[in-house]
């Protein structure tokens, strides 16, 4: 059984449609949702959770359908706290206690505690990294198995995202909790990152294992005559650049021992986002 | 549901305190002028009830106001709330100030009966009770149309929809007390009862619909 | 036990890993029966994904250095040295079968060959 299970889900909005995306998470594992801005990340977020209503297609959590026993097994964290800013952690604790049958209040004071945030001061007077150490506080106390965030870490610095990375990895030590992410800070995916699903105008354009992105996939640099030749591997994806052509080849690590006029580097996760808006195909 | 009454009493907080001292001044106000009036019944006093009704009806217009400031109706979905919960409980909040918000103009009146010496016999206890429903009922009525055209319109828009729409309500009410006795001569008074009657049936009929479209224009709302 | 990663080189992270457990198996600072850490737990302690964790365990215990039971969790297995030192000579073996072809072809003789290899071998002693 998979954590999340989505089925060709569609959403169409005036100018933009999310059009049949269809893609699994499976237990114990972590998954980064990408694309740029636009690309459909958040609508597809809200999709799931029925912020916004499908106009086609299911998701299934843990095989069940969304309702308010599945909402208690999911903890989600969006890019602000939406708490009122006049509430303090104090009052939220109350709040969530009588929200969720499974609150743990002694591991949201744990937390509070290991985040430094003060108890009794409103909201408003916290820093964005704060607020959103606040809602990941919350987000893990009620005894969640599935995480989902829209872009946790925009707006931390690099010492408190390490800190989050590692809650992160923290939580899925226990097998059956995942967590999805979307996030532009890539090199934290590449980071801890199982599979990466990447979204683009909308539609689907992969999803992928991260080591088979960053270790089998190459950036390959050459001149025309190789470009002819490596052109029509499976999956690439080209660029003409002034001087030289640049490919992304899904099978590049086979092919690297083969053309020796050509620079094979591994690709960054943005780099082949790059590649996929930018570049061609044959 | 209890987590979202919770909730919004923490919102309001400050505003409990702030409306709360007004409504205490004018209790004071209502109590100190009182004396110097010529009345026989606590009818006399009805419209003593205006900020009382206003009280309640700002207080449930505040938490709507910090809630879409938040954006929190949106993440209470992510919780295991319904949106039909999230509704019923707004309604239930703000039944729990219109019941205040009586409480507290019966309180005045009654001061009031006692300080000039009013038996609170059957007759005045009847007027009291009367009084006390009509604060609940006109509560009601506004607490349904905030609720539901929050849920349609958003707020601050409301706000004002609502805000009108008892002025409205409030003016014609007004007119047709003042003129029943002429019409109670006239030629055409069972006539003119009759619509008066049937428009009180269309309006009650009308916010009876707005209790529903409240849980289905929240079912609608996207975010 | 010490595992040192890179995400700077072309060498797959699980493969690292893999190498490196290896290379602690055939040097004897791993003994048939030593426990290794959980999947999930040398992730975290790594700050790398779990899957790629469990690609090394599973290549580990394909090629027979380990095994892993539901509950209790991964062990040295006997085979592991044994199976690395078969598969290393294969190696050797495919390398001198092209020499010698090399050789043959190039009218070098089997002596040449010896000498060569003797020098080779002894070289770095």
């Amino acid at each position: 059984m998979q954590a999340l299970e989505i089925r060709n889900v569609t959403k169409s909005y005036e100018k933009f449609t999310l059009k049949n995306i269809s893609m699994c998470l499976p237990q114990g594992c972590i998954m980064g949702l990408i694309g740029e801005n636009g690309a459909g990340k958040s609508t597809l977020i809200k999709s799931m959770l029925d912020l916004v209503h499908r106009d086609n297609g299911e998701v299934l959590f843990y095989g069940k359908a969304l309702d308010s026993q599945v909402k208690e097994e999911i903890g989600v964290v969006f890019d602000t706290v939406h708490f009122y800013e006049m509430l303090t952690p104090e009052q939220i604790n109350k709040i969530n206690a009588l929200t969720y049958q499974n609150w743990n209040a002694n591991l949201y004071q744990e937390y509070l505690e290991k985040f430094n945030l003060p108890e009794k001061k409103a909201l408003k007077d916290f820093s964005k990294g704060m607020k959103m150490k606040l809602s990941i506080a919350v987000a893990l106390s009620h005894n969640a198995k599935l995480l989902i965030l829209d872009e946790p870490t925009a707006g931390l610095d690099p010492i408190a995202r390490d800190e989050l990375l590692d809650i992160f990895l923290d939580f899925v030590q226990d097998e059956e909790h995942s967590i999805l992410l979307s996030s532009h800070i890539t090199t934290d995916l590449e980071k801890i990152a199982d599979y990466i699903t990447f979204l683009h105008k909308g539609k689907l354009i992969f999803t992928k294992s991260k080591d088979e992105l960053l270790y089998d996939y190459r950036i390959v640099r050459c001149g025309e005559k190789d470009f002819e030749k490596l052109k029509s591997e499976s999956g690439a994806i080209y660029r003409k650049m002034d001087y030289q052509y640049e490919i992304l080849l899904p099978n590049g690590r086979a092919l690297e021992n083969k053309y020796f006029n050509c620079v094979f580097e591994r690709p960054k996760i943005d780099e082949i986002m790059l590649m996929q808006v930018k570049g061609e195909q044959v | 549901m209890k987590a979202l009454l919770l909730n919004d009493f923490y919102m309001v907080k400050k505003d409990y305190k702030t409306y709360g001292f007004i409504i205490g001044l004018m209790m004071l106000f209502f109590i100190i002028v009182s004396m110097g009036m010529s009345a026989e019944s606590f009818f006399d006093f009805s419209y003593l009830i205006t900020p009382f009704i206003a009280f309640a009806f700002s207080i449930t217009s505040a938490v709507f106001h910090y809630d879409e400031k938040a954006g929190f109706m949106q993440y209470a979905l992510t919780m295991p709330f319904t949106k039909k919960q999230y509704v019923k409980e707004k309604y239930i909040f703000h039944m729990l100030n219109s019941v205040i918000s009586c409480v507290l103009a019966i309180t005045t009146l009654t001061i009031i009966g006692m300080i000039r010496g009013m038996i609170f016999d059957r007759n005045n206890l009847l007027n009291l009770g009367e009084i006390a429903l009509m604060i609940l009922i006109v509560s009601s009525f506004m607490g349904i149309w905030e609720i539901s055209c929050v849920m349609k319109f958003g707020s601050s828009r409301a706000k004002i929809i609502v805000a009108s729409l008892t002025i409205t309500v409030g003016v014609i009410s007004a007119l047709i007390v003042s003129i029943i006795p002429e019409i109670q001569e006239s030629d055409l008074n069972h006539m003119i009862l009759l619509i008066i009657n049937v428009m009180l049936i269309i309006f009650c009929g009308v916010t009876l619909w707005m209790y529903h479209m409240g849980f289905v224009w929240a079912s609608k709302k996207e975010f | 036990m010490e595992i040192i990663i890179s995400s700077n080189t072309n060498v797959p992270i699980y493969e690292q890993i893999t190498s490196q457990i290896k290379a602690m198996v055939m040097s004897g600072q791993l003994q048939q029966g030593d426990a290794i850490p959980s999947m999930r737990g040398l992730a975290k302690s790594l700050h790398i994904s779990v899957i790629t964790v469990q690609r090394a365990y599973e290549d580990l215990q394909r090629d027979g250095f380990i095994e892993t039971t539901v509950g209790r969790g991964s062990f040295i297995s006997a085979n592991g040295k044994q199976f690395y030192q078969e598969e290393r000579q294969r190696q050797a073996e495919e390398h001198l079968l092209k020499a010698t072809e090399i050789a043959r072809t190039s009218n070098i003789s089997l002596e040449k060959l010896i000498e060569l290899l003797t020098m080779f071998y002894e070289e770095d002693e």
